[in-house]
């Protein structure tokens, strides 16, 4: 094979991997529970069995089956069915005439809890249908201290990344053309911030499994066990071992170098390459353990995420890196040697600052739907303040970059360009610390789900309590009616089909739910006309307290079909 | 740099992540949520709270307070039989049933001179039929109290099947051996005849020519159905979605729709009205 035809053969298999859709949904959803919802039953069930589109974990999940007191009626823990390793089991008493509630807890593959609750009733006297207060517990993944030490493992990882690029790219010619200098500052830091990250990769993620499984941070005898146990938590241990493996390779790397030699020992370039690509494998985990390996085309979204991860490493720890040569160069030296490395780390984090913009614009662009979402979402508004931190450090590297780094060659000026680059390089980096911030409370975030890009054509938004809103549309006037609009229990959702004050009869009216907070797969119900213009459906449809999506597709007798769409919030 | 400084930063990333730990709380097993009691119908302040005494009228009381705890004061007048509020007693053995029509007060509050016969258990049985507030507020709903009757306890074996009833006369006769099934429409034809032997001619009494109550041996699961003109509006019963309807076309016959909702032994009560007298005439029935 010629090389011209390896490397096309490689460009064609790197554009299909690219192109991979997403290998899974982004949560777990439940796709069949045994008793059904809303059913009455005639002997008691045995159990609560829960179906999911996933192999969610028993040991992470609850199910708490309760009666109108709210006394529990399970009688053991959460199990998973030997006969299907997507379903659930709890074992229940014998329960007694009457009406149950069962609220379930469990923790997608990815890491994330879903929630939802249900009724049954077992007969066949079980009496009205109560009204239920469904518990919800809330999403713990942005809990502060989690976000916080999510934030120090990503800024000491990178840091410890950025670091050893500075260090082993960018000022290790300082050593040999000013005298008396050395990188031994920069090696501490490097040290300090590699046993930094080593420390918080792991506490991060015994937090998110102590919140994920319910229990406490200290309980670690429960808690590390579980750190393998989902898709989320093997990747992060994975990033702790390639962490790991990183430090090591650098601390090799460093002990090989010679910086005062004009070239680098093999050894060292042996070792530099493996500790490069260590910190590429080290970076390349959180993104396909988290969003960007949920979101299709599964292979740009993690490339993207890979790329922003590298050049932010490169940025940030370059920042931390000057501010330690400027603190350990002696006075007599300080500005040579800033004159060595600043011009050339602004290079590289010119570079970097450009990947970082142009990935992080394409990544917005794959995980909102819509660009309203920007500002509508909480995950929008985050990508928001993230992207101005970003441009108000932008601002002062530049202003580095066009008057510190040629003002630090000029004699005249050289020692009040150095403090200035002191104090400007400091809130750079302080600034780019709360971009890490914010990024750590983005991917905390779900993205918006594709549906919410309905949400814009919404004709109204209703809700929360019972509905009787009224929409034009194409001529009709149409009221929704929506009652008692709880959600996990039953809800008769109506439409009162007008058209000029007359009722519209005989038309076929289809009622479609999506949720809107999370992927949900979406459910359709044909409305019966009950009476003239009145099309209703009584339907446990809402299971989810949250934003729905209701759409009515309508299609009058001898007219043309058309679509209505509302957005409701359904109450617990 | 100083060497204290590495340090300091160690301590201070080990003290946020030892407060950040602390974030999730103490607690060493899984957390399961706290679930608040569900808000439904019940019965509040029931009377009699002390012992009743079999063969004395002993006044039953009680309100049907709804999920929001207010009295519920308005009940369907419309569509009988489907209207206020009905009260059906039945011992524990099946033995003897008795079905009120009860009318409330002004609050709410609904009062029933009841005579208990013989010692033993009593269910009762509260059919309310609201008014309806919304699409979503019940049609109609049961509640159900247990009470005590003093004294000693002797359960009358229940009869097996026979196929005519005579009460006061007046004889009613399945038509047939009745093959009946679990969560099934069946159909009970039923002939009625006076003491003379001639067809009765129905009379129309709480909405229907006849009640039909079913309830289960052991368990007093109960079902309720009638028997009304062909011409009725709102003469059906239901069961989970479904609905029966029973009729009498023409004199002396009954046609009584049934809708069993479990397998196993049931006794039904067919109350009919004639000339002043409600006939309650009991059948033992068995239902696959």
């Amino acid at each position: 094979m010629t090389r011209a035809r390896r490397v096309g053969v490689a460009v064609a298999v790197a554009g299909v991997a690219l192109a991979l859709p997403a290998a899974a949904s982004a949560h777990a959803y439940l796709i069949k529970t045994v008793p059904a919802a809303s059913v009455i039953l005639n002997t008691p069930p045995a159990s609560v069995q829960l179906t999911y589109d996933e192999a969610v974990e028993p040991r992470f999940a609850i199910v708490s089956v309760t009666d109108v007191a709210a006394h529990s009626e399970t009688t053991g823990p959460v199990t998973r069915s030997p006969s299907n390793p997507d379903t659930l089991v709890v074992p229940l008493k014998r329960v007694g005439e009457g009406w149950y509630l069962v609220y379930w807890r469990a923790i997608s593959v990815d890491g994330h809890p879903v929630q939802g609750a249900f009724t049954f009733a077992v007969g066949p006297n079980a009496g009205p249908a109560p009204e239920f207060a469904i518990p919800h517990i809330a999403g713990s993944a942005t809990s502060t201290p989690l976000v916080i030490l999510k934030w120090l493992a990503f800024l000491t990882t990178m840091a410890a990344i950025g670091l050893l690029v500075l260090r082993a790219l960018v000022a290790q010619p300082l050593v040999r053309r000013v005298e008396g200098t050395t990188l031994r500052a920069l090696e501490l830091a490097f040290g300090i911030a590699a046993v930094l990250g080593l420390i918080a990769i792991p506490a991060y993620l015994e937090e998110a499994t102590a919140i994920d499984s319910l229990r406490s941070f200290w309980s670690f005898g429960s808690v590390v066990p579980l750190w393998r146990v989902t898709a989320f938590g093997r990747g992060y241990v994975d990033i702790e071992i390639c962490f790991a493996l990183f430090c090591v390779a650098a601390a090799v790397a460093i002990w090989t170098d010679r910086p005062e030699r004009e070239h680098r020992p093999t050894a060292a370039v042996l070792a530099l390459s493996g500790t490069l690509a260590a910190a590429a494998a080290t970076l390349v985990l959180p993104g396909a353990v988290g969003h960007a390996g949920q979101t299709s085309p599964r292979g740009v979204a993690v490339l993207l995420d890979w790329l922003h991860l590298l050049s932010g490493s490169v940025w940030v720890g370059g920042l931390i890196g000057l501010l330690v040569l400027w603190r350990s160069l002696p006075v007599a030296t300080r500005t040579a040697g800033l004159v060595v490395c600043v011009p050339r780390f602004s290079n590289t984090a010119f570079v970097s600052v450009m990947i970082l913009l142009g990935t992080g614009v394409g990544a917005s662009v794959l995980h909102l739907p819509v660009l309203s979402a920007l500002w509508l979402t909480s995950y929008g508004k985050v990508i928001l303040i993230k992207a101005g931190i970003l441009l108000a450090a932008m601002a002062l590297a530049s202003v580095n970059l066009l008057r510190t780094k040629p003002g630090l060659s000029r004699a005249e000026v050289g020692e009040a360009s150095a403090r200035l680059l002191r104090r400007l390089v400091a809130g750079e980096a302080v600034l780019v610390a709360g971009a890490i911030l914010a990024a750590s409370i983005l991917s905390s975030l779900a993205p918006p789900p594709p549906a919410f890009a309905e949400e814009g054509s919404a004709l109204a938004r209703v809700g929360p309590g019972k509905v009787a809103a009224t929409v034009t549309r194409a001529g009709y006037a149409l009221q929704v009616l929506v009652a008692p609009n709880k959600a996990a229990g039953p809800n008769s959702f109506g439409l009162r089909l007008t058209r000029g004050g007359k009722p519209v009869t005989g038309a076929n009216v289809t009622l479609s739910f999506a949720m809107l907070d999370m992927e949900m797969p979406t459910q359709e119900y044909q409305l019966t006309e009950t009476s003239p213009g009145i099309y209703t459906r009584k339907a446990p449809a809402l299971v989810m307290v949250g934003h729905w999506a209701l759409s009515f597709s309508i299609t009058p007798k001898g007219g043309q079909p058309f679509t209505a769409l509302v957005v409701d919030r359904a109450g617990g | 740099m100083t060497s204290a400084r590495p340090g300091t930063a160690l301590v201070a990333l080990l003290a946020v992540a030892i407060l950040a730990g602390c974030g999730s709380g103490s607690h060493g097993g899984l957390t399961t949520p706290t679930v608040a009691p569900a808000r439904t119908f019940t019965l509040g302040d029931f009377k009699p709270s002390t012992p009743i005494i079999a063969g004395r009228t002993t006044l039953i009381s009680f309100t049907i307070r709804t999920p929001s705890g207010a009295p519920l004061t308005a009940y369907k007048s419309c569509c009988e039989p489907h209207a206020g509020v009905d009260l059906i007693i039945v011992r524990s053995d099946d033995s003897h049933v008795q079905y009120d029509d009860t009318d409330s007060g002004p609050n709410g509050r609904i009062t029933q001179p009841v005579v208990f016969p013989a010692p033993g258990r009593y269910r009762i049985v509260v059919d309310a039929y609201p008014k309806q507030s919304g699409p979503n507020s019940p049609f109609n709903f049961q509640l159900f109290k247990w009470v005590t009757v003093r004294g000693a306890y002797h359960p009358q074996p229940l009869p097996a099947y026979r196929s005519t009833q005579v009460v006061d006369g007046y004889r009613f006769q399945i038509q047939g051996h009745p093959h009946l099934h679990a969560i099934q429409a069946n159909f009970l034809t039923i002939h009625v005849t006076d003491p003379s032997g001639h067809k009765v001619v129905f009379t129309t009494w709480r909405g229907a020519y006849a009640h039909a109550i079913f309830f289960r041996a052991h368990s007093l699961d109960y079902f309720h159905t009638h028997v009304c003109s062909p011409h009725s509006r709102y003469c059906f019963s239901v069961l989970g979605g479904a609905r029966v309807t029973g009729s009498s076309q023409a004199p002396g016959v009954l046609k009584v729709g049934v809708l069993l909702p479990a397998p196993g032994t049931w006794r039904l009560f067919l109350l009919t009205y004639m000339h002043g007298h409600i006939l309650t005439a009991p059948f033992t029935l068995s239902a696959r």
